[in-house]
């Protein structure tokens, strides 16, 4: 969660199975998204008419590719140099290409992005690779309801999904903004799943959320933060991770309740 | 609230088990008479055998069959978990291998569009092929066609060949040239049951993989058919 700037938000990021450094990509992928929303907030607004600059994808990919490979640097000294060399010299040859060195050691640190941040009563998200954003909706009459906003993008494979490390990042980075309440309906909370809730919480044909999510948000609204955490952990580790394989990780942002729209 | 789980599984969707396409184009002409095709029948029913005691390849899995000499839809895409045994091949006929490929692959697209319309995701399909001998179709150029057919979706990463050549007449040439990128391979003897065992383990590991693996191929078992 991050909040700077008046801005509120939430990021999640699933890092590539098979790839050795991808829960550091993933991890920094999320302090990058926290930071780079909190202060563009305005700028990323205003394709509010869905007609985003693909300058502003490829500025904000470039911009997080800067940052991990800079940081990568710092995890070299961490993890080991010699573990790091092995993993990026078993894949190029000895006469070292730089351009080739900078591609496998990023590859090494391939990662999912999904960010959602609010501010006086609009929202953007982001969303680039497979999982789920989606939307809690409020009517006028009380009544609650789930809408997906953002659908996972798997390319045609099962097995196949773009990470902020590939080639094509730019073009399937998805953009979305809008404001939190029109006449009729009001968001009252978004959540961010990845592609393991998604397989038992996201109807792939019909493309539905399932209506069980508002359960999520009624335990997020009626518990402590820690509670709520405890509940979603052992959620994820008894219920969800009986039906996938694939990581689990859900993060919810929710107004404290859902309030009613006026009737006037 | 502040119940231990949240949710409970009624609260969960149903969705598909992601589908792998597998399509065994098998030559079956004369020459594989006697011995050969009951080698290949034998590893045929392996590979079924071997696929259904894996849950999670068995409904994972959908095979097609064709075979040539003459080329015929022996069976069409079906799942592994619906197939009760596999077809007995006979030997029979030429090697017209440019129409069978041509079959398979109609058969595959025509899948991947039933897969698109129901919504199951599904794998990169996998296109094996094997024969003993030289293409004779009636039409040269059919094989010419289906070569470019196959070289055009490998090069768009939409299909995974394994060609093998089986006996000492087999076409290797022939074989390099519908599988551009990965090159085609012996049959050590009659060993269709090794090759067989091999690729269900193979299918095994694809029915198991998650965005962002990479399913590398078992270059060790290899040696246990292959004439490398």
């Amino acid at each position: 969660m991050f909040c700077e700037h008046g801005v509120i938000g939430v990021a999640l990021s699933d890092g590539a199975g098979s790839e050795a450094y991808s829960h550091l990509g993933s991890a920094y992928t999320i302090s990058f998204a926290g930071s780079y929303f909190a202060a563009r907030f305005e700028e990323l607004f205003s394709g509010i008419d869905g007609t985003f600059d693909d300058g502003l994808k490829a500025d904000l990919i470039t911009s997080l590719l800067e940052g991990l490979l800079a940081q990568s640097l710092e995890w070299k000294e961490l993890v080991g140099k010699e573990a790091m060399n092995e993993s990026v010299d078993s894949e190029t040859n000895d006469d070292v290409d730089s351009h080739n060195l900078l591609r496998v050691r990023l590859k090494s640190l391939a990662a999912t992005l999904l960010v959602v941040a609010v501010k006086d009563g609009r929202y953007v998200c982001a969303h680039l690779g497979d999982g789920v954003i989606g939307a809690e909706v409020c009517a006028r009459d009380g009544s609650r309801a789930m809408r997906l906003l953002s659908q996972p993008d798997n390319g045609e494979f099962a097995n196949s999904t773009v990470f902020v490390t590939s080639e094509s990042a730019p073009e399937r980075l998805r953009l979305y903004s809008g404001y939190l309440t029109d006449d009729d309906e009001r968001i009252t909370g978004f959540i961010l799943m990845s592609d393991g809730p998604e397989s038992v919480l996201y109807e792939k044909h019909q493309r539905w959320l399932a209506p069980a999510c508002l359960k999520l948000f009624d335990e997020f609204r009626h518990v402590t933060v820690e509670e709520f955490e405890l509940s979603l952990q052992s959620t994820l580790e008894k219920v969800i991770q009986t039906k996938t394989d694939d990581d689990c990780s859900i993060a919810l942002l929710a107004t404290v309740t859902p309030e009613r729209l006026s009737t006037e | 609230m502040g119940q231990d789980t949240i949710l409970e599984l009624d609260d969960l969707v149903y969705n598909p088990t992601p589908r792998l396409p597998v399509s065994l184009c098998l030559d079956c002409s004369g020459s594989m008479n006697g011995q050969p095709i009951d080698e290949l029948n034998e590893g045929v029913r392996l590979f079924y055998q071997s696929v259904r005691e894996d849950e999670k390849a068995q409904n994972s899995v959908e095979l097609s069959i064709v075979t040539f000499g003459p080329a015929q839809l022996e069976m069409d895409f079906t799942p592994m978990s619906a197939v009760a045994d596999p077809p007995q091949l006979t030997a029979f006929g030429t090697t017209p291998l440019g129409t069978a490929l041509k079959i398979s692959l109609d058969t595959l697209d025509a899948r991947k569009d039933v897969y698109k319309y129901a919504g199951v995701d599904y794998y990169q399909p996998w296109l094996v092929v094997m024969t003993d001998g030289c293409p004779c179709d009636e039409k040269p150029s059919i094989l010419d066609e289906q070569a470019a057919r196959i070289a055009s979706m490998i090069n768009a990463r939409k299909l995974t060949v394994f060609a093998i050549g089986t006996g000492p007449s087999a076409d290797m040439g022939t074989l390099a040239r519908i599988s551009p990128t990965r090159t085609p391979l012996k049959l050590r003897g009659l060993e269709f049951r090794e090759f067989f065992t091999w690729l269900s383990k193979s299918v095994s590991v694809v029915s198991r993989s998650m965005p962002g693996d990479s399913v590398p191929l078992d270059v060790d078992g290899l040696k246990g058919w292959a004439e490398i």
